[in-house]
């Protein structure tokens, strides 16, 4: 029982880190698109920015896969 | 006890209305962003040293205006200020800069405030919408962002340390190769691309590496004076566009020449002049750095040239 509701909090705290990884990333993207080509921009958009914002898909598209894989979905009849 | 889901429509009335308003907002700022009083804009006048009077100067800067000049008639005070019109950079950039806005929003209100009281199955479409779909926009945005504006010359120009180069384009007294390309207009826009396209964020492996290098070094303040130039220069970047050209080829030196210009074993540069103010010519470099400078650029002497001319006419 307990390691039922385990997996589900484990995969929503993932999803949620993964959410803020994201937004975070998308909103050093953001400074980057809106304040133009600068030395600082370009360092905190794409150097820094892009990695965070691929960083949390990543995360989420491994929740997703874990997720799965707990209710067998993956798994071959 | 099987629970048949609820879709929330409030979540989405409230999402499409914002979603809504913020497209409305986009759009608007399209069509006013070149309404922007003069006195407004930041131009590279206010920061660099060059004399930004010349309507010329501004709009080379900012992007190619040559055709509307001339349609104009010539006429100095009729040629635009700037590059008019939404390019394709300019619609992904927008495009990038709604698709975040969309997405922070979604995300904060789908993960933060409204998880328990959607559905599940509204919950993942608007994660796949929030963490995949929008992401890629995203993505390919940023990326036609940098490839559209690493090609302006105020790209350039955004790191002081290029000012005497990009001082000397605008320079009326100045003959090196780049204020020559410039005054005379042979190259219409983009004039630091357009001869440097190995380098940076268009260019070879080598020259972004170049590029992340010398971003690195800027933003540390830690890059070595006097500045010159380490990379490699093709010959290609040249020839691409004089290149097979009539003068060109009627030049004897230019047809003894061309194994080792096409090896780049001998630069353009070398018979042709400098390309840009030597450390010599630089107020921002010492005079005892000027003994230290190593040779960039592989020059032949005039005894070599003659030579080498003789014996391919011979």
């Amino acid at each position: 029982m307990s390691n039922e509701t385990t997996k589900p909090k484990e995969i929503d705290k993932l999803v949620r880190t993964s959410v803020i990884f994201t937004m975070a990333g998308m909103l050093l993207v953001l400074l980057f698109l809106l304040a133009g080509f600068q030395a600082w921009s370009v360092g905190l958009g794409v150097f820094l920015g892009m990695p965070v914002m691929l960083a949390g898909v990543g995360l989420y598209i491994f929740a997703v896969i874990r997720d799965l894989r707990f209710r067998k979905v993956l798994e071959d009849d | 006890m099987k629970r048949s889901p609820e879709p929330n429509s409030h979540l989405f009335k409230v999402l499409a209305v914002m979603i809504s308003f913020g497209v409305l907002i986009a759009a608007a700022g399209v069509y006013f962003v070149d309404a922007k009083p003069e006195s407004e804009i930041l131009t590279l006048e206010e920061i660099h040293d060059f004399d930004m009077e010349m309507i010329e100067s501004r709009s080379t800067i900012y992007g190619a205006v040559i055709p509307m000049y001339f349609q104009a008639g010539g006429n100095i005070s009729q040629a635009p200020q700037a590059e008019k019109g939404f390019t394709v950079g300019e619609l992904m950039r927008w495009a990038g800069i709604i698709s975040i806005t969309i997405a922070v929003i979604i995300l904060l209100m789908i993960e933060f405030f409204y998880k328990k009281q959607i559905s599940r199955l509204n919950y993942r479409t608007l994660m796949m919408v929030g963490m995949f779909a929008l992401p890629v926009v995203v993505v390919l945005s940023t990326g036609s962002t940098v490839l559209e504006t690493t090609k302006t010359v105020e790209s350039c120009a955004s790191c002081h340390v290029m000012d005497p180069f990009v001082n000397d384009l605008f320079n009326p007294e100045s003959t090196t190769l780049a204020a020559r390309h410039y005054k005379n207009r042979w190259i219409s826009e983009y004039q630091c691309y357009t001869c440097h396209t190995t380098y940076g964020a268009h260019g070879t492996f080598e020259g972004k590496r170049d590029g992340f290098r010398h971003w690195l070094l800027y933003v540390t303040q830690t890059w070595e004076e006097p500045i010159a130039f380490a990379g490699s220069y093709p010959n290609q970047n040249c020839t691409a566009c004089h290149g097979g050209t009539q003068k060109f080829m009627e030049v004897e030196s230019h047809q003894a020449l061309s194994q080792k210009m096409r090896a780049d074993e001998v630069s353009c540069t070398s018979c042709h002049g400098p390309a840009h103010p030597t450390p010599g010519e630089r107020e921002d470099v010492p005079d005892r750095e000027l003994f230290r400078m190593a040779q960039t650029v592989t020059e032949i002497s005039a005894e070599e040239l003659t030579n080498l001319v003789e014996r391919f006419y011979e």
